[in-house]
């Protein structure tokens, strides 16, 4: 028996286990169930044991088929879930007043705490109005006294400042009297300034005009001579520009003449002398093809008295062409002379117009000629460069010269000179120059091929 | 010069001696001092033999202050040399004479003178506190200097050697005619052409600032303002499809600044050139040398911006350029760092009146007139092909 009710407890174990869920706290809570009753396992167990016995003891205990036993656990149930009910009521009404007395507690906690801080509070207050009360009479008392004192200082300062008043009174009169004493003096020492500066500006005035006077006379006077220098200078320039002119066509014909002359003699000696060779190669010429002995030795005889006699000839033209080269040479020499003479005109010439220049600079400032000063001084610096150039450049110039006329002329001029330079003969170690830089390919294809293909060229 | 070391190994024998020595050969000790050889005859094919590795077309830029020369080999490479246009005489004696050939000093005996020339002589003028003598003034054969014409023919022979072939062309660079001042290039010209023609070559003039415009201005058609700065002179090209129709020259140049650098300070032209080579920028002077190379360098921008000005207002030639162009600045003047940007600070002051559209400085500014000579005389067609 005892077997059969164990079975039965453990059957209805099962089916709660099997029915129930465990849930968290914090999901409950989740769900809005702030307070939740608990029945303990074991209380379970106890309240079916108690129906099982229950509805045993009302039918007795026989158990005969399956349809009974159903109905017998039907019963059961419902008896288990009736006397649960029964127990959560019980129970809830418990907890209820449990809660309720728990709050109550704490509320007369809180009160009597309340009372407590009250209690305290109303004696503090106590004590503090004492203080207060203390406190006010203190300051009565000390105000009285203040007030007291009070009174007996301004009873000794109203003494005290009557004895002051006098004494600043009379300070004031001394310091009066010595101010006044004072200012007259400086009164009599300014009209004295006065006085004087009044005499020092007439001594000033007249002096100033004095000076004034002086300066207007030497401005005056510089003026004057710089116009005189520069008439002067004027002249001088025409003098040296036909001195120039003449001595430039002076050297001209006398150079073109000599030159003709001597290049044309030249010409003619030459001429003569390729003739009498020329006379030589014939003379050997008709010696070699002489058939005849005699004829050919006499043929040579004469041949070699020819070419004795133009060997002697030969010899005399040349030394007449020596002479007419170092006549040459000579009129050559001549003509450096001469524009060496035309430079040292031109360094005098510059020389005086510099004295001129630094005349007209040194010219008082404030002259009313500065504009014409300046202007001049422009117009012989130009005037001195252009004479400066032109006689140093000698035959490059553009007028009344010889050479650069045309350019025939100047090449021609170009041939001799580097005739005369190829002649030099110079000894020198110059056996290398410096390379300074190379290209990469390219560069100068390039470029003509853009060339070619603008001219539409290859 | 990292142009140097991008040169690849060129079996060249331009500018050997006569006694067939390497022109790249260290100057540390020099042979015995040879006799000029006599100048081949005109048309001559003397050492054509030498030279197969070059192409017939040379490019000569003749300026006061430098010479240089350009060349192609068969390669494409362009090789170009340099020599500084001065010399100074010294008094000649052997010790001199030892001394000069020890440092490996070049040097010229003429007319009893010792005459030192290129860079040494600067030194040497610095050293004694003396000028250096200039073969050339203004861009143009000195006419002061009696012993310009065997140095400057002496150099040039140097420069170029000997033509590659009969009828080589050499172009020359030949400065315009100076807008202010009084003074034409005939003669200078004909010097130059002569001294070319005794060498064997056919040489033909092209104007510096052409060359410019050649060298410098391809992308653009040849189209637009090609400016040398030289040391006698500013030489101006307006070129529209490589023609110039336009060309001056204004007078001041780098020898300008120099002369009046020694003016302000007192000391020699020489000293001032120095001084100007060396100069760190122009627009952050840092002494007083400096300060003074700065304002002149800016009034010769100034002068120069404002003659081509003027030019251009004035001159009824004017090309009318479709679109805005480009002007290049080129020659050892422009070198100077900040030139450019001073240009451009000077050039907004002024009212252009042609439309510009960028102002600049050639990659290879010293250079540029005697490469774009050599590509004149590469593209001449009476020039002998290889």
């Amino acid at each position: 028996m005892k077997e059969t009710n164990d079975a039965a407890l453990s059957d209805v174990r099962q089916a709660i286990e099997r029915g129930t869920a465990k849930v968290s706290l914090r999901d409950l809570e989740k769900k809005g169930y702030r307070q939740v009753k608990v029945l303990k396992a074991g209380d379970i167990d106890k309240l079916v044991h108690q129906a099982v016995l229950s509805v045993l003891a009302k039918r007795g205990h026989k158990l005969v088929d399956e349809s009974e036993r159903e109905k017998f656990e039907q019963e059961a149930k419902a008896e288990y879930q009736k006397l649960l009910k029964a127990r959560n009521t019980a129970q809830g009404d418990n907890t209820e007043l449990s809660s309720k007395l728990q709050s109550y507690k704490e509320k007369a906690k809180e009160i009597a705490k309340e009372r407590d801080e009250l209690k305290e509070k109303v004696g503090k207050q106590r004590d503090k109005l004492l203080d207060l009360e203390t406190r006010r009479q203190e300051a009565e008392a000390r105000a009285l006294q203040f007030e007291k004192q009070a009174k007996d200082e301004r009873h000794r300062s109203e003494k005290a400042n009557d004895g002051l008043k006098d004494e600043r009174e009379k300070l004031e009169a001394e310091i009066e009297r010595k101010l006044e004493k004072e200012r007259r003096r400086l009164r009599d020492e300014k009209e004295e300034l006065q006085s004087l500066q009044n005499q020092g500006a007439k001594e000033f005035k007249a002096e100033r005009t004095a000076l004034e006077d002086k300066v207007e006379r030497s401005r005056e006077d510089a003026d004057r001579r710089v116009k005189e220098a520069e008439e002067k200078a004027k002249e001088r320039i025409r003098e040296l520009k036909a001195e120039k002119a003449e001595l430039e066509d002076e050297k001209k014909a006398m150079y073109e003449k000599n030159m003709a002359g001597q290049q044309k003699l030249v010409q003619t000696y030459e001429r003569q002398i390729a003739d009498l060779r020329r006379e030589k190669e014939d003379a050997v010429r008709d010696a070699a093809n002489s058939e005849d002995l005699a004829d050919a030795q006499a043929s040579v005889a004469r041949a070699k008295a020819q070419h004795a006699a133009l060997t002697t000839q030969v010899k005399t033209l040349e030394k007449e062409k020596a002479d007419a080269e170092t006549e040459v040479e000579r009129l050559r020499a001549e003509l450096a002379e001469e524009r060496l003479g035309a430079k040292a005109g031109n360094v005098k010439m510059e020389q005086m117009l510099a004295g001129l220049a630094e005349m007209i600079q040194s010219r008082p400032a404030q002259a009313d000629t500065s504009a014409l000063g300046g202007d001049l001084e422009k117009m012989f610096d130009k005037f001195s460069n252009s004479m400066s150039e032109r006689l140093s450049r000698r035959m490059v110039d553009d007028k009344g010269e010889v050479i650069d006329a045309d350019q025939a002329a100047a090449a021609a001029l170009t041939g001799m000179m580097l005739d005369e330079a190829a002649g030099k003969q110079m000894e020198t170690n110059l056996e290398k120059v410096e390379v300074v830089g190379t290209k990469t390919k390219g560069d100068v294809k390039s470029k003509l091929a853009r060339l070619r293909s603008l001219k539409g060229g290859k | 010069m990292a142009n140097e070391e991008k040169r690849p190994d060129v079996t060249i024998d331009f500018g050997r001696n006569p006694a067939g020595q390497d022109a790249a050969a260290p100057a540390a000790a020099p042979a015995a001092p040879a006799p000029v050889p006599a100048a081949p005859k005109a048309g001559g094919s003397q050492g054509m033999a030498s030279q197969v590795n070059l192409k017939p077309g040379k490019g000569l830029d003749i300026g006061t202050a430098n010479l240089l020369s350009a060349v192609r080999d068969v390669d494409e490479n362009v090789i170009v040399k340099q020599q500084r246009n001065a010399f100074i005489d010294i008094e000649q004696n052997d010790f001199t004479r030892n001394m000069l050939t020890k440092m490996g000093v070049q040097y010229v005996v003429l007319n009893n003178k010792m005459i030192v020339i290129g860079d040494p002589a600067f030194d040497l003028a610095n050293i004694y506190n003396r000028e250096t003598r200039r073969p050339m003034k203004h861009g143009m054969i000195s006419p002061d200097e009696s012993d310009a014409l065997p140095i400057e023919k002496l150099l040039i022979e140097r420069l170029l050697g000997q033509p590659v072939c009969k009828g080589e062309h050499v172009y020359f660079s030949v400065p315009a005619e100076p807008i202010d001042f009084d003074m034409n290039v005939v003669y200078h010209e004909n010097i130059f052409k002569g001294l070319l023609e005794k060498l064997g070559y056919v040489s033909k003039p092209i104007p510096e600032g052409l060359c410019v415009v050649l060298s410098e201005l391809a992308e653009d058609d040849f189209t637009g303002i090609g400016i040398s700065c030289g040391g006698g002179m500013f030489n101006v090209a307006v070129a529209y499809k490589a023609t110039a129709p336009l060309r001056f020259a204004t007078s001041r140049g780098g020898d300008w600044v120099d002369r009046n650098v020694a003016m302000a300070l007192g000391i020699k032209a020489s000293r001032a050139t120095y001084l100007k080579e060396k100069a760190q920028d122009l627009r952050a002077p840092k002494s007083r040398e400096e300060q003074a190379v700065d304002i002149y360098y800016r009034e010769l921008i100034r002068y120069t911006l404002t003659q081509i000005k003027d030019r251009f207002e004035k001159g009824s030639d004017m090309p009318n350029f479709p679109d805005p162009i480009d002007i290049v600045f080129a020659g050892g003047t422009s070198l100077i760092t900040g030139f450019i940007e001073v240009v451009k600070e000077e050039f907004e002051k002024i009212q252009f009146p042609i439309p510009v559209k960028n102002i600049r400085r050639a990659e290879e500014a010293l250079t540029s007139v005697c490469r774009g000579a050599l590509v004149a005389a590469a593209a001449d067609d009476d020039n002998p092909e290889e």
